[in-house]
C-alpha cells in the first residue's frame, strides 16, 4: 500500500537572534489510509510546524512532503492552495469557522471554493450534519453555538469532500473534558464507520489514549512511535 | 453570489464604522447629485434670461458689432424683418434693438449712459428685466414722438432729476457730429442690476432712430424660438435672407455666459473631486482595519484552500457593497429633496439679496432640476472609487499566511 503522506527527512528551523530554532528536525513518516494517529508532545515540541508541512501549508527545508505522490516543494502558491483544497481536511484549533455564515454555509463554503454546482450541496452537505448531530443547528451561528459544537462543525466541513485525510491540530484544546472525550469518540467512529483517515495533535493523556498510532515528539525530533 | 453574501454580512460586523464609512460615502455622492442638480437649473435660469433679455436663441448683427460695438454698426431693419417673417412658425417672439452710447445732462449732473432703444409695448411683455414690478414711478404708456424716457433708478439720482423732470441727451451721429436733445423722465425702473441701473435709458425704438438720425436701421435682432431644437434649421432659413448681418446663435452672442458656466462647472467638478478624495481614504481606512481585524479568518480560508484571489474579490465585494449601499441613500436623499425642491424652491430672499451675474440677476430662491447625467457619472464615480479604495486592502487580506489558521 503506498502512503497517503509521506514525509523524507523533513526539517523546518527558524532563525531567531537567540538562534536557530530547530522547530521540525530531520523527521521521516508516512501516513496510510485508514489511519487515526496523534501527534504527541508537549508544548513547542513541533506539532504545529509539522503539521504545516504534512498539510501543504508550509514547505519543509530542507526535506520533501508528498500528498498522496505529489511533492510540496516546487509548488506555488495557488498549486498549494489547490492542492490542500482537494486532499485535506483541516481543523484548527479554535475560531475554525466564519462567524458570517450559519452552520450549513460554513460547510457549504469549502464546495463553493472547490466550484461544485449549487443544485448538488443540499445532497452533499445534510448527510454530513445529519451523521454529526448538526441537523437542528444548520441555521445557527457559531458564536450561538457551544465550543464542542463548532469543533463538530468543523468537522464537517473537514469530511464533507471526503479528503484523503483529516488533519487536526489540537482540536479538543478548548473544550472541557467530558466534551473533549466525546468529540474524540466521534472521529474515532467516523474513522471506523466512514473510513475518514485523521492525524491530530494533541498533549493530552486522555486525548492521546484513543490513537491508534502515537507519534511522540519532543525539541522537534520524533522519539517514538508506538502503534496499538 | 457567496462573496457578495459575505461581504454583506461582514460590513454589520462593526456597524458603526460601516455606518461612518458609508454616510461618508452617501453624503458626499447626495451633495453632488443635488449641487449638479441645483446647477442644472440655475444654469437654465441664467441661460434663460440671459437669452430672453438679450440676443433671443439666434440673434442678427453687423458683421462688426460682436468685436467693437460701434454705434455705427447698424443693419437695415428691412432685412431683419425678412428674417423675422420667416422665421415665424418658429418663433415666439422677436425684437429690434438700438444701443447708443451717450451722456445725460442735467442742471446738477453729467453721466455717461447707454440708450436702449426698443419696441416698448412688446418688450415690457416678456423682457426679464421690464416686468411691472421693476417700474417704481411713472408710467409705460409711451407716445412715440414725444420726448419721453425711462431711466434707470440710480441715474436719476445721480443727475438729481424726478419724475416728469427734463434732461438733455448728447449723441454723435453717423456723421460725427454731435447731436443734443431733451427728454422728460416719464418712468424710473429699478431692475435690481447695479449697472444697469445706473447708466440706463430706454426709449421706444423710433425716438432713439431719430436720436441718432437714422431710419429704418438697428443694432440687433433677437429671435427667441419656441423650441432650441430648432435652432440649427432656424439658424439655416435666417443665413438665406441676410446679405448686411451675420446670423449667431445665443452661445456665440453672449460668450461671457457660456464661460462662466463652464467655469463654474469646473468649480464644482473640483469640489467634487477634492470630497471624493477624502471620502475614499476613509473607505479604504475602514476596510484596512476591518480586513487586519480578521487576519485568522482569512487564515482559515487560506487554510482550507480558498485561492488569493478569492479572497481579494471577498474584499473588493466588501467595499462594493459598501460604496454601493452609501450610493443609493445618497441617491434615494438627493431625489427626495431635489423633488421638493424641484417644485417649491428653497427660498433665501430673507437672507440673501438678488445675486447679479454680469447683466443677469437671479432670485435667491434655490430651484432643482434633474442632471441625470451628473448623477450617473458620480454614482459610477464613486463605485468605482469603491472598488479601488478596497484594492489595497484586498492585497493586505491575500498577503495573510494560511498558516495563521494554526496559530
Ligand atoms: N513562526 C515562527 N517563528 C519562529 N519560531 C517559531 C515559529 N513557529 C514556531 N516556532 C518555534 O518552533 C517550535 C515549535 O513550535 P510549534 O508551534 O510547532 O510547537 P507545538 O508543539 O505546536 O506547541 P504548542 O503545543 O504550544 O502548540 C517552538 O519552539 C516555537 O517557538
Ligand atoms: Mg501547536
Amino acid at each position: 500500500m503506498s502512503a497517503l503522506i509521506e514525509l523524507k527527512s523533513v526539517s523546518r528551523h527558524y532563525e531567531q537572534a537567540t538562534g536557530t530554532v530547530r522547530a521540525v528536525d530531520d523527521i521521516s513518516l508516512s501516513f496510510f489510509a485508514g489511519d487515526f494517529s496523534v501527534l504527541a508532545g508537549s508544548s513547542g515540541s513541533g506539532k504545529t510546524t509539522l503539521l504545516n508541512l504534512i498539510g501543504g501549508i508550509d514547505r519543509p527545508d530542507p526535506g520533501e512532503v508528498l500528498i498522496d505522490g505529489i511533492s510540496t516543494h516546487k509548488k506555488s502558491e495557488s498549486e498549494l492552495a489547490n492542492l490542500r483544497l482537494q486532499k485535506i481536511g483541516f481543523i484548527f484549533q479554535s475560531y475554525n469557522l466564519l462567524p458570517v455564515l450559519t452552520v450549513y454555509e460554513n460547510v457549504q463554503f469549502i464546495l463553493q471554493i472547490r466550484g461544485i454546482p449549487n443544485l448538488s450541496h443540499a445532497d452533499l452537505i445534510l448527510p454530513v450534519l445529519k451523521r454529526l448531530g448538526l441537523l437542528e443547528l444548520r441555521d445557527r451561528f457559531p458564536s450561538q453555538l457551544s465550543g464542542g459544537q463548532q469543533q463538530r462543525v468543523a468537522i464537517a466541513r473537514a469530511i464533507v469532500l471526503k479528503p484523503a485525510i483529516v488533519l487536526a491540530d489540537e482540536p479538543t484544546a478548548n473544550l472541557d473534558s467530558e466534551t473533549a472525550d466525546n468529540l474524540l469518540q466521534l472521529m474515532q467512529s467516523l474513522n471506523q464507520d466512514d473510513k475518514v483517515t485523521f492525524l491530530f495533535s494533541s498533549h493530552d493523556p486522555e486525548v492521546i489514549r484513543r490513537a491508534r498510532t502515537v507519534i511522540r515528539l519532543r525539541d522537534g525530533k520524533v522519539i517514538e512511535i508506538e502503534n496499538r | 453570489m457567496l462573496y457578495f453574501r459575505l461581504g454583506f454580512r461582514n460590513l454589520w460586523r462593526n456597524p458603526l464604522r460601516s455606518l461612518i464609512s458609508m454616510a461618508g460615502i452617501a453624503g458626499s455622492v447626495f451633495l453632488c447629485c443635488y449641487l449638479a442638480n441645483i446647477k442644472i437649473a440655475s444654469y437654465q435660469s441664467m441661460i434663460d434670461m440671459g437669452v430672453e433679455g438679450g440676443p433671443g436663441h439666434l440673434v442678427l448683427y453687423h458683421p462688426k458689432w460682436l468685436i467693437d460695438r460701434e454705434v455705427h454698426d447698424l443693419i437695415p431693419i428691412d432685412e431683419a424683418l425678412k428674417v423675422t417673417e420667416a422665421l415665424k412658425p418658429f418663433s415666439k417672439r422677436s425684437s429690434h434693438r438700438l444701443y447708443i452710447p451717450a451722456l445725460a445732462q442735467s442742471p446738477r449732473n453729467s453721466e455717461g449712459v447707454m440708450v436702449i432703444g426698443m419696441e416698448l409695448q412688446k418688450e415690457i411683455l416678456n423682457h426679464p428685466l421690464l416686468q411691472q414690478k421693476v417700474l417704481i414711478a411713472g408710467t409705460w404708456d409711451f407716445l412715440e414722438g414725444k420726448q419721453d424716457a425711462l431711466i434707470g433708478s440710480g441715474l436719476a439720482k445721480k443727475l438729481g432729476l424726478g419724475l416728469g423732470k427734463k434732461f438733455v441727451l448728447m449723441v454723435q451721429d453717423k456723421q460725427n457730429e454731435i447731436h443734443s436733445q431733451l427728454f422728460r423722465i416719464q418712468g424710473i425702473i429699478e431692475t435690481g442690476l447695479k449697472d444697469m441701473d445706473r447708466n440706463t435709458v430706454i426709449l421706444p425704438l423710433k425716438n432713439a432712430q431719430s436720436l441718432l438720425k437714422i431710419k429704418d436701421q438697428i443694432h440687433e435682432t433677437a429671435i427667441l424660438l419656441n423650441s432650441i431644437d430648432d435652432l440649427q434649421e432656424a439658424i439655416k432659413i435666417a443665413q438665406s435672407h441676410t446679405h448686411h448681418s451675420l446670423v449667431y446663435p445665443w452661445d456665440e452672442a453672449i460668450p461671457q455666459l457660456v464661460t462662466m458656466i463652464n467655469l463654474d462647472k469646473i468649480n464644482g467638478i473640483v469640489l467634487a473631486v477634492f470630497l471624493f478624495l477624502i471620502v475614499g481614504i476613509g473607505t479604504v481606512n475602514s476596510l484596512c482595519m476591518s480586513v487586519m481585524e480578521r487576519t485568522r479568518e482569512f487564515g482559515v480560508m487560506r487554510a482550507i484552500g480558498t485561492r488569493q484571489e478569492k479572497i481579494s474579490l471577498m474584499v473588493v465585494m466588501e467595499g462594493l457593497v459598501l460604496s454601493l449601499l452609501g450610493i443609493v441613500i445618497g441617491l434615494i436623499f438627493c431625489t427626495l429633496l431635489s423633488l421638493y425642491t424641484q417644485k417649491y424652491g428653497i427660498d433665501l430672499s430673507s437672507q440673501l439679496k438678488n445675486i447679479e451675474i454680469g447683466n443677469i440677476l437671479l432670485k435667491p430662491i434655490i430651484y432643482t432640476g434633474w442632471n441625470f447625467k451628473a448623477m450617473g457619472l458620480i454614482s459610477f464615480s464613486m463605485l468605482i472609487l469603491g472598488l479601488f479604495g478596497s484594492l489595497y486592502p484586498a492585497i493586505l487580506a491575500n498577503r495573510v499566511s494560511p498558516s495563521e489558521a494554526m496559530r
